[in-house]
């Protein structure tokens, strides 16, 4: 396998309604945004690998007709789509592309316009033949209205929280103080959506509840935004910047469907605190970057936290805290970006949450921490190892992107 | 590769094309200063044009042997899971694969009606003419009850007036059952604390 690394990243404006622009105009931004910051063009590109959320936008193959928009004449074009974690499995196709030596350069992309479409109707499109069966099956529709706000992501994120407050001792406020770092850390940066420089702690406490525990402070936002990157060889990534993100690790693993219904056979995951896959996950990809002791060797994480809990629940399974440690380091403010282990010093899922785009942009984020092109929140501490998680699938997939300043120890 | 070849001489590119300047001679300058870059803020051209997408055509088939087979039993007052032949776990609903050794599950199961709470959220319920900022919504209980017996646990609801606070994980809660028994899922009416 030939050693791959990532030398620029490009990003659009988040917001939650980008009206101005249809989903072509938006993904042209990212695309040009990148050639800009790494001074490519699209001759340079051997391949394409996209992707987004199907159905969110109620649009079929986008990757295709906007083929012009993102340069992909004459060029190979394969759409990688797994619900919360396209970004990650996107990054992840595109390594396998310049890693196989299919391709030298290749541009991935990943992008929504939920403001275009339905985001309701497209998460329909996924629970749709287990709630019709419950319906079918004589459910009333009173219970299967309160269970099927349980079923969503809020729902499925809420059962975790609990069951992770009452394993570890974690309090509403440990569950805030990440919220607070993740959206005063948007602030810094120029594309994300939400930016509270100012935020406490009580601040997201007053705001009224959505699913107990999770108030409506503590739940990401729905964002318009796509982001773009470059991977290529090693020997051409240090022609092009000086210092280029080695991508050293990758893994994907998926777990039982994590659904609510009967025909998924109520939590399939039977703890929901378990995340076998995670751990899994990280431990296939630490294996392949040849890092033995993650919670040393990791100096940044960006974890994909759309709910608080996960962001603490996931950092241990990953192995970066011991069990139930997590929240203590995030009181001691080891996580900040002068910490000695920062985390989502971007933002966050938590402060821009372009569906599609999100698990990219961790592994955009982490690998310009790693070239140290990050800007106002670039971490204090030098950057050797940084690890990108994503989360998602039917809440049952984990895709891990381990990143260093050098190729892998052969 | 041919298809270099034909791109090199593009048809008329949009002049706002920095890339294409500095073709062929990548920078070792630092990028951009993230506040050099653009963001359009007006595309007088862009227009929205509203259209509905529709669900209803689509249809979901459905293998109902083992739904069927518990609904039936909920008629009689009884709670069935499957078991997995291989690992043994028990699934309460029953589902047709084991997730974990991706046997087909064969072996019915008959559980108790008493469970625990493994997990719990809470539903907001507001009525519509309570759809005011200053109204406090009323939290309404919802509970993942693994019967004793079984592995696995699924969502559900508790007698209406019990509060939120009285929950708690590794509550004891006992099925009730609904007056009049008709073999669909709503013959578990709701659950009571034990």
């Amino acid at each position: 396998m030939r050693d791959v690394a990532i030398v620029g990243c490009g990003f659009t404006q988040h917001a939650s309604k980008r009206s101005e622009v249809n989903i072509a105009e938006l993904v042209h931004e990212a695309v040009d945004d990148v050639y800009k910051q790494t001074g490519l063009n699209y001759n340079d590109i051997d391949a394409i690998t996209i992707g987004n959320m199907p159905s969110f936008e109620g649009l079929n193959y986008p990757e295709l007709w906007m083929s012009d928009h993102i340069y992909a004449r004459h060029k190979p074009v394969l759409r990688i789509t797994t619900g919360g974690t396209t970004g990650g499995s996107v990054c992840i196709g595109a390594y396998y592309q310049v890693a196989s030596g299919m391709a030298d350069t290749v541009l991935a992309i990943a992008f929504e316009h939920q403001s275009n479409g339905s985001t309701t109707g497209g998460l329909a499109t996924v629970g749709i033949a287990e709630i019709s069966i419950l319906a079918l099956y004589g459910m009333s529709f009173d219970s299967l209205r309160m269970i099927m706000g349980a079923g969503g992501a809020a729902g499925a994120a809420s059962f975790q929280a609990i069951d992770y407050m009452k394993r570890s001792g974690a309090t509403p406020e440990d569950l805030a103080r990440v919220v607070v770092s993740d959206r005063r850390n948007a602030a810094k940066n120029w594309y994300t959506h939400l930016k509270m420089p100012d935020l406490t702690v009580e601040d997201v406490l007053k705001t009224p509840m959505v699913a107990y525990p999770l108030r409506f402070g503590m739940i990401c936002p729905a964002s318009d935004g796509a982001c773009a990157m470059i991977y290529t060889t090693a020997e051409k990534a240090k022609k092009i910047v000086e210092q280029p993100a080695f991508v050293n690790g990758v893994s994907s693993v998926s777990d039982e469907p994590w659904m609510f219904g009967i025909g998924g056979g109520g939590f399939a995951n039977l703890d929901p605190c378990e995340q076998k896959e995670c751990r899994l996950s990280a431990r296939a990809a630490f294996k392949m970057a040849g890092i033995d002791y993650p919670h040393k060797e990791i100096d940044y994480a960006e974890i994909y936290d759309p709910f608080p809990n996960q962001n603490l629940m996931f950092s241990e399974r990953i192995g970066l805290f011991d069990e139930n440690q997590a929240s203590k380091a995030w009181q001691e403010g080891r996580t900040k970006l002068n910490g000695d282990l920062p985390i989502n010093a971007s933002g966050g899922v938590n402060a821009t949450n372009a569906i599609g785009a999100s698990a990219m942009e961790r592994v955009a984020e982490a690998a310009l921490q790693v070239m140290g092109k990050a800007g106002d929140h670039q971490v204090k501490r030098e950057v050797h190892n940084a690890v990108a998680h994503g989360w998602g699938g039917s809440v049952n997939l984990i895709t891990m992107n381990v990143l260093g300043d050098h190729p892998r120890r052969k | 590769m041919p298809a270099k070849k034909i791109t090199k001489q593009p048809v008329q590119q949009p002049s706002e094309q920095p890339a294409k300047e500095t073709a062929k001679q990548p920078s070792k300058q630092p990028a951009a200063a993230p506040a050099a870059r653009e963001v359009k803020k007006k595309y007088e051209e862009t227009r929205a044009l509203p259209s509905f997408w529709s669900l209803e055509a689509n249809t979901f088939k459905y293998d109902t042997r083992y739904i069927q087979y518990y609904v039936d039993h909920l008629k009689q007052k009884k709670i069935v899971g499957i078991r997995c032949p291989s690992c043994r776990i028990v699934y309460v609903p029953p589902k047709p694969i084991c997730g974990r050794c991706h046997e087909r599950n064969t072996d019915w199961v008959e559980v108790s009606e008493y469970g625990t709470v493994v997990s719990f959220s809470a539903g907001y319920d507001k009525k519509k003419s309570d759809m005011r900022e200053d109204v406090e919504a009323k939290p309404v209980p919802i509970v993942a009850v693994k019967h004793e017996g079984a592995d696995s646990a699924y969502i559900t609801l508790l007698t209406p007036g019990i509060e939120l606070d009285q929950v708690y994980v590794g509550m004891r809660v006992k099925v009730v059952w609904n007056e009049k028994l008709t073999g669909a899922l709503s013959d578990i009416k709701w659950y009571d604390p034990v």
